[in-house]
């Protein structure tokens, strides 16, 4: 029971770390994009 | 930048922490009470979504400011994303504890309800052409439906009988140990961190398509408005 | 033009003779026409049959029935009138005069004329299948009193919570389905209520204070104020 506990968690620490990589990506992405609009405010 | 470096830490933190460091509760069957730590802190951060939704609109019908109605619109796409997620690991909680998937108590008929209302939402910004009047209608809808709101929360479990001695999103709280209070807050406030995040990539996505649009740039710079 | 002016707000006409004035003039188009009560009525019927038929007095447990009764009377009436209250505003931006409307009077009063128009087919609606219903299914009440202040004031919350969609909806492209879904979440509360008040008014235990019909009356002042509030915006866009 126990090891299948540790399954469950890192299953959760899996799907965390593909979602924090995908977030991070998009988040330079969108820097990226900012940048290239040359907008005067940023 | 930094910060978000330190919420995936600490998102990690607090998924090991909820496995590892944390006794599971005892009035539920094996370690199920442990998906609450997940599940609270996502119904939490739909409802906060719908409230921001709700201040987006009504911000917009207001001030009539592009900005108002990309907040609407995150929040409402983020709210259906955590309600669906808070639909199933409720469901998947339910099954654990109860026996049944799904049961229609007035908690799970709100969350039903919270995600036929966003479902709506967006069906009616789809089949509305003109882009102000979608967002107006939009904006009037969201509060409309934010109305119904407290009838569900309030006043129907008033007069319903609930089939479970459930209601897990409240009293749960009271009845933790102090190292389970603490992961469970944490978890809270990751998810809320994390929700703004969300909301915040969203909301500049949707900055950025405006600026394609001469007429949004107008008014962005004081043109029009 | 009336005494050689055009019509308009200037000539002082209060908001409720607009807002009956645009009753009136539903319900003498519909009494024409007949095309929304047609609708709403067949399908009324229809399901009412259907579910008489297939479900009748006889195949329900006693103990079940106050509340299933309730369940499939109001499953009737609901989805009846999702079928045809947006006719009210449809039919104007059919007919095209949905500018002409704009014009004649201010929106208050065409949100107030088109509820009225909206509550006389609800209240026509209830007034056939409500009686047909009870004797269809065997319903058995035990307080008509509550019984009746239930199915009004529910009816009446129908009314008041889908004007301002069918306003919306007149003016967007898939407009029966689309109406449908942005009124169901917004009546759900309302129906729960109204379930369970027509459950309790047949059992007849502890009703004393009427509390869903009072819900009821609740449910509807708000959802008029907030019309009244945002159908403006919605109208003269």
């Amino acid at each position: 029971m126990k090891d299948g506990l540790g399954f469950v968690m890192a299953v959760n620490l899996v799907i965390w770390f593909g979602i924090a990589c995908y977030l991070f990506a998009l988040d330079r992405k969108i820097r990226k994009m900012e940048e290239a609009s040359g907008d005067p405010r940023k | 930048m930094i910060y978000k470096i330190l919420l995936a830490v600490w998102m990690t933190f607090i998924i090991v922490a909820s496995f590892m460091f944390t006794e599971a509760a005892s009035g539920f069957p094996g370690e199920t009470s442990r998906i609450l730590f997940f599940h609270v802190p996502q119904a939490w951060v739909a409802t906060l979504c719908f409230l921001l939704s709700m201040i987006g609109s009504a911000l917009y019908l207001a001030k009539r400011r592009l900005g108002s109605d990309d907040l609407a619109h995150s929040a409402a796409e983020l709210g259906f994303l955590f309600c669906i997620l808070a639909t199933v690991t409720g469901s998947i909680f339910a099954k654990a504890t109860w026996g049944s998937y799904w049961n229609w108590d007035p908690r799970e008929t709100s969350i039903v309800i919270l995600l036929m209302i966003y479902g709506a939402y967006f069906a009616l910004r789809s089949a509305v052409p003109d882009p102000e009047k979608k967002r107006v209608f939009a904006a009037v809808y969201s509060i409309l439906a934010f109305v119904t709101v407290p009838f569900l929360v309030f006043v129907v479990p008033r007069i319903t009988t609930s089939l479970h001695p459930e209601d897990t999103m409240n009293p749960a709280k009271p009845g933790m140990d102090p190292r389970t209070l603490k992961v469970f807050l944490g978890s809270l406030f990751a998810y809320t961190t994390l929700f703004v995040w969300m909301l915040r990539l969203r909301m500049r996505l949707l900055y950025l398509e405006h600026l394609k649009d001469p007429i949004a740039r107008m008014r962005r710079d004081g043109g029009i408005e | 033009m009336k005494n050689g002016r055009w019509i308009t707000q200037t000539e002082s006409s209060t908001c409720l003779s607009e807002a009956l004035a645009i009753w009136v003039r539903d319900l003498r188009s519909e009494f024409r026409t007949r095309y929304a009560v047609n609708a709403i009525l067949m399908f009324a019927v229809t399901t009412l049959i259907a579910v008489s038929f297939s479900i009748g007095s006889f195949r329900i447990a006693e103990t079940e029935k106050p509340f299933l009764n309730g369940v499939l009377l109001w499953v009737i009436l609901v989805f009846s009138a999702l079928s045809g209250l947006s006719r009210s505003f449809v039919k104007e931006e059919e007919a095209g005069t949905m500018d002409v409307l704009k014009l004649s009077a201010r929106p208050q009063a065409v949100f107030l004329g088109k509820l009225f128009f909206n509550l006389t087919l609800l209240g026509a609606l209830e007034l056939i299948i409500v009686p047909a219903f009870i004797i269809m299914m065997g319903y058995e009440i035990e307080l008509p009193g509550c019984f009746t202040a239930m199915v009004v004031s529910a009816g009446l919350g129908l009314g008041a919570g889908t004007t301002i969609v069918a306003a919306m909806i007149a003016q967007a492209s898939a407009r029966g389905a689309l109406f449908s879904a942005l009124s169901f979440p917004l009546l759900l509360p309302l129906m729960i209520v109204a379930i369970k008040g027509c459950e309790r008014a047949a059992v007849g235990t502890d009703a004393a204070g009427w509390p869903e019909v009072r819900i009821a009356v609740a449910y509807i002042v708000i959802m008029i104020i907030m019309s009244l509030f945002l159908f403006p915006l919605i109208w003269e866009e």
